[in-house]
């Protein structure tokens, strides 16, 4: 059976991070915590993190300049990993830093949510976030499975005509089918 | 080079077109169109920035969809007198390359618009 995707959920709030996990699970997915930067951080630093929520003031909520989530969110090494932001102090300035495209046109996060939004609000930016990151991975498969196919069938097509052996023409055979076949499942997807 | 900057918004220069206009000076060149007013001919002008002034346009994330849709890679800003989050994730989460206050100085809207066209 698949893995559920891991998502880490970083908040200094205990019991809301209690919650928002539990109804995570409850949904099917895999959920690691973080009370605090260096959680959070040690955690994507794991690599085996799918998604990563953040709230914004991961060190004191009381301070309206703590912004060490959306810092977290723009660590150059956890590129990889789309987040999602979540505060309990919406703002347009954090919108603004959170959503606005860099240099190379990228976002930092892939959503921002307001804490009172709610859990569904939460669940559908999630299932959004795990949808994109799928899409993306499947076309990095389509870019080189069609070269390597090709390459493989080439290269058994050699041996069976250097070595004079019937079996490689059966291996160049088999590979070209799977090469038709998965051609045209990527084509009807 | 000097760049082309498309300002959706009143026809009739208001305060604000005056002070982007000036901030905007050694970037390059402003037009200003109406929404009633824009046409297939002005978007198909090769702008290097078109920017929204929320007040003036029906409904600024639908105008922004529009616009895409002719031209994806067309770097967008929305302006904005009020600024909400919710207007911010949605103009931004549209394709908007950025979302500013009308409140920002001349420095700090000249700094943002430079910052928008040099997005790859």
């Amino acid at each position: 059976m698949a893995r559920s995707p891991l998502i880490l959920f970083a908040d200094n709030d205990p019991d809301f991070l209690a919650t928002r996990k539990e109804f995570l699970e409850r949904e099917g997915y895999d959920v690691a915590v973080a009370h605090n930067t260096v959680e959070a951080r040690r955690a994507l630093d794991r690599n085996d993190v799918q998604l990563a929520i953040l709230d914004i003031r991961l060190l004191d909520d009381d301070d309206e300049k703590d912004i060490s989530g959306l810092a977290l969110a723009k660590v150059s090494a956890h590129q990889g990993v789309p987040k999602i932001i979540l505060t309990n102090y919406p703002s347009y300035a954090a919108v603004r830093e959170s959503l606005k495209p860099d240099i190379n046109g990228l976002s930092p996060v892939v959503a921002f949510l307001s804490k009172q939004e709610g859990p569904d609000a939460m669940l559908a930016a999630v299932g959004d976030a795990l949808d994109a990151s799928r899409r993306l991975r499947p076309s990095l498969l389509r870019l080189f499975l069609p070269l390597i196919m090709l390459l493989a069938i080439v290269l058994s097509g050699v041996f069976a005509v250097v070595s004079y052996d019937p079996r490689w023409l059966v291996v160049t055979a088999g590979l070209a089918i799977f090469y038709a076949v998965s051609t045209w499942w990527f084509a009807s997807e | 080079m000097k760049a082309m900057i498309l300002l959706i918004g009143r026809q009739e220069k208001s305060v604000w077109h005056q002070i982007l206009s000036e901030s905007l000076t050694t970037l390059g060149k402003l037009d200003l169109v109406s929404e009633e007013e824009l046409s297939a001919e002005t978007t198909q002008t090769d702008y290097n920035l078109v920017i929204v002034d929320a007040a003036t346009v029906i409904d600024a994330e639908n105008l922004l969809s529009r616009l895409l849709i002719e031209k994806p890679y067309l770097k967008i800003v929305v302006a904005t007198l009020s600024p909400t989050w919710q207007e911010a994730r949605a103009v931004l989460r549209a394709g908007a390359a950025d979302y500013l206050s009308k409140a920002l100085t001349r420095r700090e809207l000249l700094v943002a618009i430079e910052n928008v066209l040099n997005i790859r």
